[in-house]
């Protein structure tokens, strides 16, 4: 588990389309020290082919997976909700932690999400400090507090 | 049972009369041949006294000529004498004849005949005397002999025999006359009674002749009405068919309904009033099977006038038997019943259209409904995206470039995040007020006194440095849907709270009454209140009685409160009055009419 908190590593995915949200997140994360091992997907192609180890990312690893993915829902190509129902029915990715963080407060996404196995979903708040406090908060949380899952979790398909 | 006595009494009146008439006819025969042997024996009886008498007078005349003769000698005189001879005994032959049969009398004759002979002889005897000797010897002879003993004798005889025969005659009168008395008295009695009888029986006869007849009268005005009343009816066609289906009787109905004359159709067959296929296909003479074999068939089917054109008719065919249980025919009586199925068709069309204009209509809705959950979705997601990040560079500009920045552009900067959080309140509160009538409720009891318990643990950051004096009453459990319900109560408190800002001492009262037998749930503070006059503008979405600076808010909440209290079937109102306090109210509607999801389903 120590092995894991190698400097190396991806520790967050950030699955984020629009420019600006991408932008204050970075620069919270910045803020809160959390910024070094962030990858970025842009949209949900690319969270899958990071996740799933392929395209750009097959020299990729399934057992050295991101410690948390911060998915938006609303994704160009492949959406949110479906990055999602790939990466939880999938048994190598299926114990990588995913957090919603997006702009809907619909019943109907959070049902969904929940459904489908979500760690955690979160709405991104409209003021700056508050969204602030919830990025360093889930970083405090998925980095530090949190048990990640070892690498026995990402079984081989 | 009448009528049988009637006929027993005719009957034993004929033949009583009968009876009589034989009777009587009897007697009559009976007395008739009496009558005639009567006569017979009274005319014998006259021929017995006329040939005594002429007996009589054949001697005496004999005697009278002889003594002529004697006297004169003339042969003249002898006349009357020779007569005699031939006569008396022809005359005596006769007398022999007509007694045959009287003993009495045949021995009268015996006698009489001696006294004739002796008699004769005299004279004989007398009259040669005179011729052969003189008129002394024979006048001597006269005085001498017993001629007139003998005379004397022959006429005792026969007034003896006349006297008999009179009281035969007699006796036999008497006895005819009683006789034919008897006769009359019978032949008239029994005339009378027979006449009686017969008057009897007469009158029994024409009396049951005049029932009969007046009975026969009932009946054939009572067929006549019947006649009248069906020939005359103008709605159905009634008619009778013979068991083979041809057409016997029709009424103005039929003619009206079918187009054929009375004329025209009676004796065809009533299979013209199918179509031609269903007559090749042996329909009439089934539908006359059925109705013989069950008594009765109806059938709503197409039928065809005399033009050819159809009508939908309602026919019923019914089987008539006689007392014997033989088939005598059908009555049938058809209805045009084609309005109706025309307008059964036609209701049936604008059914089917209605329907499918509700399905349309629906699909439509329902197309709505997914677009408009489709725009609130986009709304919530993109329309506070740029608000973030509005806010967002505003904040960083406002942390990392602070000495950079005069004093007037970092109010400036703040006054833009303050217009992004007022503008993400008013989307997030309008997405609440369309997720609250796109809802459908879950209904289930619900305390509200544990829903307003929630409701102040979630105001706790509002309320914590304020002196707010709280006075909750004890509220009912309703049928609710507590989500919504929580929401009401959420925008009620908190804007209690908020318009008691100004107040030192908030006083906040939430509790039930009772408001036109309908219980109410009303929250009440002691806060600025506002104005009667625009109660009315108080739920309306965007509509605010207060400054922006004065009291902040995006107009939504009232709205949402009264679109949560209407799909509970109940209704929302307000009082106040300007820095007295306000009162909402609202009711969830009767107790009993809970609102269920299809109360909630047609407040959609």
């Amino acid at each position: 588990m120590s092995k894991n908190m190698s400097k190396n590593e991806v520790e967050i995915l950030l699955v984020e389309d629009n420019p600006d949200d991408l932008e204050l997140a970075l620069h919270a994360l910045r803020q809160e020290k959390l910024a070094n091992q962030v990858a970025i997907a842009r949209d949900g192609e690319e969270a899958l082919d990071f996740l799933f180890c392929r395209g750009p990312h097959r020299e990729r690893s399934f057992v050295n997976g991101p410690k948390v993915v911060l998915l938006d829902l609303k994704l160009p190509k492949v959406d949110g909700i479906e990055v999602l129902r790939q990466v939880k029915t999938d048994p190598r990715t299926k114990a990588i932690p995913v957090v919603i963080l997006t702009a809907s407060r619909e019943e109907k996404d959070m049902v969904n999400s929940y459904q489908l196995g979500v760690n955690a979903y979160i709405q991104k708040p409209v003021n700056f400090e508050q969204f602030r406090e919830v990025v360093k908060q889930l970083g405090l949380f998925w980095l530090v507090v949190n048990q990640s899952p070892p690498q026995s979790a990402f079984k081989p398909a | 049972m009448a009528t049988w006595r009637q006929s027993a009494l005719v009957l034993g009146g004929f033949v009583l009369a009968l009876a009589l008439l034989i009777f009587n006819g009897f007697i009559s025969y009976r007395n008739t041949q009496q009558l005639i042997e009567q006569s017979d024996l009274e005319t014998r009886s006259r021929q017995v006294l006329a040939s005594l008498e002429a007996l009589r007078r054949n001697l005496t005349d004999a005697e009278t000529g002889q003594r002529g003769y004697i006297l004169t000698g003339e042969d003249k005189f002898l006349a009357p004498y020779k007569a005699a001879v031939t006569e008396v005994p022809e005359e005596f032959a006769t007398l022999r004849n007509l007694t045959a049969e009287n003993a009495q009398h045949q021995q009268r004759l015996q006698r009489l005949d001696d006294l004739i002979q002796q008699k004769m002889s005299g004279l004989k005897e007398r009259i040669e005397l005179r011729r052969t000797k003189s008129l002394e010897a024979a006048s001597q002879a006269i005085l001498e002999g017993p001629g007139q003993e003998i005379m004397d004798e022959i006429r005792a005889v026969v007034y003896e025999m006349r006297s008999a025969e009179n009281e035969a005659l007699a006796v036999r009168e008497a006895r005819s006359h009683a006789s034919a008395r008897t006769a009359t008295v019978t032949s008239i009695a029994s005339a009378v009674v027979g006449i009686v009888l017969m008057l009897g029986v007469f009158i029994l006869l024409k009396r049951e002749v005049w029932q009969r007849t007046r009975a026969e009268e009932a009946l054939r005005r009572s067929e006549e009405n019947y006649r009248l009343l069906v020939e005359s009816v103008q709605d159905y066609a009634i008619l009778t068919l013979d068991p083979f289906g041809t057409v016997t009787s029709w009424n103005a109905g039929a003619q009206r309904i079918k187009g054929y004359s009375a004329e025209e159709i009676i004796g065809k067959h009533f299979s013209c009033f199918h179509s031609p296929e269903e007559t090749e296909g042996g329909k009439p003479e089934r539908e006359l099977k059925i109705a013989a074999a069950q008594g009765r068939l109806e059938v709503d089917a197409w039928r065809v006038r005399k033009d050819g054109s159809r009508f939908w008719a309602n026919v019923i065919l019914t089987a008539m038997r006689d007392a014997s249980g033989q088939l005598r025919g059908f009555a049938k009586v058809t209805r045009d019943l084609t309005e109706r199925k025309r307008a059964e068709e036609e209701i049936q069309k604008l059914n089917e259209e209605l329907e499918r204009r509700v399905i349309e209509r629906t699909a439509q809705l329902e197309a709505a409904n997914k677009e408009l959950e489709a725009f609130t979705y986009s709304v919530s997601h993109d329309l506070r995206a740029p608000l973030r990040h509005v806010d967002g560079f505003s904040k960083i500009l406002l942390e990392e470039f602070q000495p950079q920045l005069a004093a007037e552009a970092q109010r400036y900067l703040e006054r833009i995040r303050a217009g992004t959080q007022q503008m993400g309140q008013l989307v997030d509160d309008l997405l609440n007020l369309a997720r609250v009538g796109r809802r459908e409720l879950t209904v289930q009891v619900a305390g509200l006194n544990s829903i307003v318990q929630e409701v102040l643990s979630d105001l706790k950051a509002e309320t914590a440095e304020r002196q707010i004096e709280w006075q909750i009453g004890n509220l009912p459990f309703v049928e609710c849907d507590p989500a919504l319900m929580k929401q009401v109560f959420a925008n009620l408190l908190s804007n209690a709270l908020k318009f008691t800002r100004t107040r030192e001492r908030a006083v906040i009262q939430v509790a039930t009454t009772l408001e036109n037998g309908h219980s109410t749930v009303f929250v009440r503070d002691n806060g600025v209140g506002f104005n009667m006059k625009y109660a009315d503008k108080l739920f309306g979405v965007f509509q605010r009685l207060h400054r922006p600076e004065d009291f902040e808010g995006t107009g939504v909440g009232l709205a949402t409160v009264q679109r949560i209290v209407r799909k509970h079937g109940g209704k929302v109102w307000a009082n106040g009055e300007l820095d007295k306090g306000a009162t909402f109210y609202f009711s969830l509607g009767n107790p009993e009419s809970i609102p269920s999801k299809t109360t909630a389903e047609s407040w959609r």
